[in-house]
């Protein structure tokens, strides 16, 4: 096993992955740079080293800079967490020839699966089903519309390099096919450093599903069931459950199956996930692999109870899978909530700030992957979510109860978070009991109910708003129950000295 | 006695407070019992509101208007006091004279301007996008909220701005 990993990310998932180290018994290396000396993955760490940059971003991006901390530090392998570095095959191969382990699946699958058109060509030759649309990549834009009206409307640009909803416009029909083909190279060049984009048919009513896999590098696969990811804004996930209210057993092993032959086309090693759009007929269509560790793996972990990033880590060092298909049994339900600093009443807008109190919830079947503390700045540096929240219960209605009541007692002060909206969710009876399908925040959910529940508190907050008011004129209203007493006189009282 | 007026959205509530009970203040002639249990930091508090617990955290502004977050809601609360009171009802009366609303469109974070969809003397209808602004590697299309005119447009293409930063006047048309 490694001595010392050094983990080349940020935020809640630099933790969770230096805690699946340090239960292996694995020193941890963060990185950092300087805007990021006060947050909590570099505390948490056993050892830190600043990365210079000229932008925060950039620091997570220096390939060269990273691999010679690694050295440094004495780290024999690199996880690269999810964003960042992590799909970036160059990365992969120059720890590769810098004699370390890079905790993922080989340069060759990261590769492949990167480039959105070319994966699509080979799941094709593997037989896995694909949504109707370009194979190739396209820059220019009278050809990408004479290929949107062959494919007619509407259609779905995608960013050929990229994924994670970056470079992503559904296109309703012709008039703005232009706008939004401009505007997708241009998040896409961004994002990816490439503008090419591919179409694809705009499938209704989908849902988004996804298997987790992995293997070892002896050629053992197992797949660890599925993911139900249809709760979108933006066309990013924000809501994801384990497992899915449409799959059975059968069908259950079925696409698991079929995400395997994905992964075996690719040699691929580590863990993976395979993403499907689904449809109402039950059919399914290949969507992108994703070669590395997927933000919401936590529900996969609470159904199946097996440590995907320890599982990481322990391939990554050569060890077999410890487990086989068989040995994967499903128990109970799991539901995750995206926790961002973004508005739900001003459609999703991020928010920057610093958190002034938080307060995180916890319990029974309350799991919290954290990347802030009371005090953390918000900035606009980075990606805007704060920490996921993770219920399990024995059941789904039990998991949607739980998470109500783990959101309720949610205590983040200083800026506007996603939690009302997630709470709105697990009340909602789409949600609660019906299919539900990517396009739900469009057509299922009404912001009337977020203005309803905040209505709720307007006459409380009429009367502390008074309270603070008077409290500020007069600055004399007490502390409930406060007495300043001296030690000694209390002593001497308990003593009957007084 | 001394009687203020809350503010919240469209909705009004007179609150008036007790002589000398200080955690007993009246609102819209319901009477409830609030108190300071703990006081995190000068913003951070913990309140009962007829032993209802509740952590908010409440800024009062140098205008005499506050923010207060409470359970993941946050409330633009405006307090008018007798003076400000009069002083609203002047405004009012010139404000019924004007014909015209103006609406300022404003940076929601700091980012950059990557597209400005209108320009000075368009009409545009509610709903429309004027202008894309780039933050955390999201684009995010700026609608208009009312239909209008474009009075006047602040920012090009290319620049930062930060949050709050006024982008676009619109006049609303009726």
């Amino acid at each position: 096993m490694f001595k010392s990993i050094l983990v080349s990310n940020r935020g809640e998932i630099a933790i969770r992955i230096m805690k699946a180290a340090k239960e292996l018994g694995i020193e941890t290396v963060a990185i950092y740079h300087k805007v990021d000396l006060s947050s909590p993955h570099v505390h948490f760490a056993d050892r830190a080293y600043e990365i210079k940059s000229e932008t925060p971003k950039s620091a997570y991006l220096d390939i060269e800079q990273i691999i010679e901390t690694a050295h440094r530090s004495g780290s024999e392998a690199i996880h690269p967490g999810y964003g960042f570095l992590s799909e970036r095959s160059e990365f992969a191969e120059a720890i590769e020839s810098a004699g370390l382990k890079f905790i993922g699946p080989r340069p060759y699958a990261i590769k492949a699966m990167g480039n959105k058109t070319q994966a699509r060509e080979l799941m094709s030759k593997a037989g896995v089903p694909i949504v109707p649309g370009t194979k190739e990549k396209i820059t220019d834009l009278n050809k990408a519309r004479e290929i949107a009206d062959l494919l007619k409307y509407p259609i779905l640009l995608k960013a050929a390099a990229g994924g994670g909803g970056k470079g992503m416009r559904k296109v309703e029909n012709e008039k703005t096919f232009a706008e939004s083909f401009e505007s997708a190279q241009r998040e896409s060049l961004k994002a990816f450093g490439d503008d090419s984009i591919y179409i694809e048919k705009y499938l209704e009513n989908t849902k988004h599903i996804e298997i987790q896999i992995i293997g070892d590098e002896y050629g053992n696969y197992v797949h660890l069931g599925e993911r139900d990811c249809s709760i979108q804004r933006r066309h990013q996930k924000i809501i994801e459950e384990a497992p899915s209210t449409v799959l059975d057993e059968e069908l259950r092993h079925k696409m698991g199956q079929v995400a395997l032959n994905a992964a075996k086309a690719v040699d691929y090693v580590n863990a993976g996930t395979v993403e499907f759009l689904f449809d109402k007929n039950k059919e399914f269509y290949f969507l992108e692999m994703n070669t590395r560790l997927q933000v919401e793996h936590p529900i996969t972990e609470m159904v199946t109870n097996i440590n995907i990033v320890k599982e990481q880590i322990k391939i990554a060092a050569g060890k077999k899978l410890s487990f086989n298909q068989d040995n994967i049994k499903w128990s109970g339900h799991s539901i995750e909530c995206r926790i961002y600093a973004e508005d739900p009443f001003n459609s999703f807008m991020p928010e920057t700030g610093k958190i002034n109190y938080l307060r995180e919830p916890s319990g029974f079947g309350v799991r919290v992957d954290s990347g802030i503390e009371s005090g953390s700045e918000i900035s606009i540096h980075f990606d805007p979510m704060l920490a996921k929240l993770i219920t399990w219960g024995r059941d789904r209605k039990s998991a949607i109860e739980r998470m109500e009541k783990a959101l309720q007692s949610y205590r983040i002060k200083g800026l506007k978070t996603t939690v009302p909206f997630e709470v709105a969710v697990m009340r909602n009876d789409i949600f609660k009991n019906e299919y539900y399908d990517t396009s739900f925040i469009d057509n299922h959910f009404n912001i009337e109910v977020l203005n309803k529940m905040k209505q709720e508190y307007e006459l409380k907050v009429a009367v502390m708003t008074a309270f603070g008011y008077r409290m500020n004129a007069k600055r004399q209203i007490p502390i409930k129950n406060i007495e300043k007493n001296s030690k000694w006189k209390i002593l001497g009282r308990s003593r009957n000295l007084m | 006695m001394e009687e203020i007026v809350i503010q919240i959205g469209e909705n009004e509530y007179k609150a008036s407070f007790s002589e000398n009970d200080s955690n007993s203040i009246m609102v819209n002639d319901t009477a409830m019992k609030i108190e300071l249990l703990k006081k995190i930091d000068d913003r951070i508090w913990s309140l009962a509101v007829n032993n209802d617990v509740f952590l908010i955290e409440f800024n009062l502004q140098s205008n005499g208007d506050a923010t207060l977050f409470i359970d993941g809601f946050a409330f633009n609360v405006k307090i008018i006091n007798p003076l400000r009171q009069q002083l609203k009802k002047f405004i009012k009366s010139k404000d019924s004279e004007g014909k015209s609303r103006v609406y300022n469109i404003k940076a929601p974070m700091p980012g950059l301007i990557v597209k400005v969809l209108c320009t000075q003397d368009n009409n545009v209808n509610i709903g429309d996008n004027l202008i894309i602004i780039e933050a955390m590697k999201m684009e995010n299309a700026l609608k208009a909220p009312v239909a209008g005119k474009i009075n006047k447009v602040f920012v090009n293409e290319g620049e930062t701005v930060e949050k709050d930063y006024t982008l676009i006047e619109i006049i609303q048309l009726n």
